[in-house]
């Protein structure tokens, strides 16, 4: 019997479906390099059975498992969707990115500029507000999130700060773009917003939303450390050095790859081609982003591409002479 | 651990979109030795993937293994399927397709839900919206149930505005009924029009918000939804020309034949040959024959046409679009080839997802442009 067999037939995961489960966790933490548990490396048998058994738990598992049940067609592809599952799943708890923090640092953020921004305490309105100073005595507004969500997207030089750490929360933005979307959305509502809704449109804003449940996305997960090459107090790679930790492992080889042609990008990106001028596009933009308010974007952007085609060129290297 | 990937650098031409990504735990496997024919795939895809290579790379230590108690553990803290989902997945084999119906669909490995919403039989397939079980990913054309009110005992994302005509041969297994065709053509409707959804979506249904930026993570979200059920409404040029089911490429390595002299053999420059190998170019008519003969295939497997449409193709060639891009390239402060370049990516992916089978809506094309322009800034 097998693992969909088990799934099927019981509605539940059994032998075959748990060590499925458990060699994908060891597989997960050996290749993206999550940290475990333990804080250890490798990752022990008591890492990946704690992680197994506290993705099993998670309060979504039940709907993910009801994903891959609905989707999967034979093993192959049950353990293909198990794998993006549990990946999501690492993703979600290394991002941190709960929503009690986002606000936090929100409150943090804005009560540095008490010219601007007002708090408006839960006696006055029920529910904690925040206003533009100019806009406090107004009626709170009660209008359609995704009009406060249009107006932050219309935002487009904010710097969202992506990096994960095993030990320090992102700070989800710089100091400038909070405030600069809590003016705007403040000013497109004209009014006090409850602080729940601002966190609503800053999570929204700045791509805080849970990861899906069983399809595979770009995103940040621990790279190999490696040493600067070019480490200096020049302005320009202190900004690349900013820049660097932001950049997805993809991101990294389509900046490699900067002169490759759409044809060429697919064959390394592993990708059809229009999947592949698609992420190119992706990064691009968000090159642009991140570059867009400095001092000079392109030599940034040059020198970032020198550091990722050492990158490429040490990563995968390393492999050949740990061989040796 | 085996020989790492080679480092050979990526030959123009290495397809290696049709082999997918391997899994961790098939990377670990390969890396741990296993001689098997899935080691071979993940062998060949390090060939060339980069990302997976980097991925190898990252290796650290083996894989620990688990006793039987640890495993029996597990098993015993799994959550259980709801009877409706487990319901879906073992009892409604065998009932015929019809509208309002949600499905899984496959085809060679990858697999999606859809909600069928017609039958086209023109093309002898169906009509389908894609549908995807993340609510929070959703954009302002796609249509949530939430988990309480949704068969699936997951919140389903039925994507309008994505839909397209797949063949027949994809239809695996009917999972629930779900009827909502005529909240599914509202919302096309409204996608088309570029417009809000009206306010007559039933109480227990929402849609998303919407995505105008590709800074917004559902953008790439949503990409890979439109990729993946592209993958099935493609099923249908594959059964039209089984010749193709093995790619061209793969003909002209078998024959021994490198890609130069099929190109100097029909007089055809490297890149037209390579097109035409992908299946992305039609060759002249009087190189069928010639072709055909070299890779040793039946002439109807290569006489194809561009799979892109016409209507798109003529608009990219208007002189009047190419200037109007590049007064727009100026002030954002874009160089005009890349922003070109963009959009004609941008195109030709629109009109691919847009035409599948059967389904051209060209007086689309001009109004798809200039929405893709304002959005440049």
């Amino acid at each position: 019997m097998s693992a969909l067999d088990e799934l099927r037939d019981s509605g539940r995961l059994g032998e075959h479906g748990a060590r499925l489960l458990y060699d994908m966790v060891a597989a997960i933490g050996r290749f993206r390099r999550f940290p475990a548990p333990s804080g250890r490396r490798p990752w022990t048998a008591d890492d990946v059975a704690e992680v197994a058994h506290a993705f099993l738990t998670h309060r979504r598992t039940p709907a993910r498992l009801a994903s891959i049940a609905l989707e999967a067609s034979d093993d192959s592809s049950l353990a293909r969707l198990f794998n993006t599952a549990v990946l999501n799943y690492l993703r979600d708890e290394a991002r941190a990115s709960d929503r009690g923090h986002l606000i936090t640092r929100m409150r943090d953020v804005l009560s540095r500029d008490p010219a601007r921004f007002v708090r408006l305490e839960a006696t006055q309105l029920g529910d904690v507000h925040w206003s533009l100073r100019h806009h406090q005595e107004e009626a709170p507004w009660t209008g359609d999130l995704s009009d406060l969500v249009f107006a932050a997207w219309q935002l487009t030089d904010l710097v969202p700060i992506r990096w994960v750490s095993a030990d320090r929360r992102s700070p989800v933005a710089d100091e400038r773009s909070w405030q600069t979307l809590a003016e705007a959305v403040l000013n497109a509502a004209a009014a006090p917003v409850p602080e729940r809704s601002l966190a609503d449109v800053a999570e929204a804003r700045f791509n805080h939303i849970t990861r899906p449940t069983v399809v595979e996305l770009t995103d940040l997960d621990y790279p190999l450390d490696e040493p600067d090459p070019t480490a200096s107090a020049d302005t320009v790679d202190a900004d690349t050095d900013a820049i660097w930790p932001q950049l997805t492992e993809r991101d990294r080889v389509i900046i490699a790859h900067h002169q490759a042609n759409v044809r060429q990008l697919a064959t390394v990106l592993g990708l059809g081609k229009s999947a592949a001028a698609e992420a190119r596009n992706q990064c691009m933009a968000r090159l642009r982003l991140f570059t867009a308010h400095l001092e000079d974007p392109d030599a940034v952007a040059l020198t970032l591409a020198d550091r990722a085609m050492y990158w490429l060129d040490r990563t995968t290297s390393m492999d050949s002479s740990s061989e040796q | 651990m085996m020989d790492p990937p080679s480092s050979t650098p990526p030959q123009e031409g290495d397809d290696v979109s049709a082999i997918p990504h391997p899994t961790d735990l098939e990377l670990a496997r390969w890396a741990d030795g296993a001689d098997d024919s899935t080691s071979e795939r993940v062998d060949g895809h390090l060939r060339t993937c980069q990302p997976c290579k980097v991925r190898a790379a990252q290796a650290d230590g083996p894989l620990p293994t688990a006793d039987a108690s640890t495993i029996a553990g597990l098993a015993a803290t799994s959550p259980q399927l709801s009877q409706q989902v487990q319901h879906a997945v073992t009892q409604r084999r065998g009932l015929e397709p019809a509208a309002g119906q949600l499905w899984r669909l496959s085809w060679r490995a990858q697999t999606i839900l859809a909600v069928l919403v017609d039958a086209a039989p023109e093309s002898g397939g169906w009509l389908v919206v894609p549908v995807t079980t993340d609510a929070e990913w959703a954009d302002q054309y796609t249509l949530i149930i939430d988990e309480a009110s949704s068969p699936a005992g997951a919140p389903l994302a039925l994507w309008a505005a994505l839909r397209t005509t797949v063949p027949t041969e994809c239809l695996d297994r009917p999972l629930a009924e779900l009827g909502l065709r005529k909240e599914l053509e509202t919302a096309y409707n409204a996608f088309l029009d570029d417009a809000p959804i009206p306010n007559v979506l039933p109480d227990t249904m929402t849609t998303g918000t919407p995505i105008i930026s590709p800074a917004d993570e559902r953008w790439e979200y949503r990409e890979t939804v439109s990729e993946r059920i592209s993958a099935m409404a493609a099923v249908a040029e594959e059964l039209a020309n089984p010749a193709l089911a093995p790619d061209l490429m793969q003909v002209l390595e078998a024959q021994g034949v490198e890609l130069a002299d099929f190109a100097r053999v029909l007089d055809l420059s490297t890149e037209t040959a390579y097109d035409v190998v992908m299946g992305n170019a039609g060759l002249p008519a009087d190189k069928i024959e010639p072709a055909a003969e070299v890779l040793g295939v039946p002439v109807d497997a290569i006489a194809l046409e561009p799979r892109a449409e016409p209507a798109v193709l003529r608009l990219l060639a208007r002189p009047d679009i190419r200037d109007e891009l590049e007064r727009r390239a100026t002030p954002i402060g874009r160089p005009a080839a890349t922003l070109w370049s963009e959009f004609e990516t941008h195109m030709l992916k629109v009109a691919a997802r847009e035409t599948g089978v059967g389904g051209q809506r060209t007086e689309r094309w001009e109004k798809i442009l200039h929405a893709w322009l304002d959005a440049q800034g």
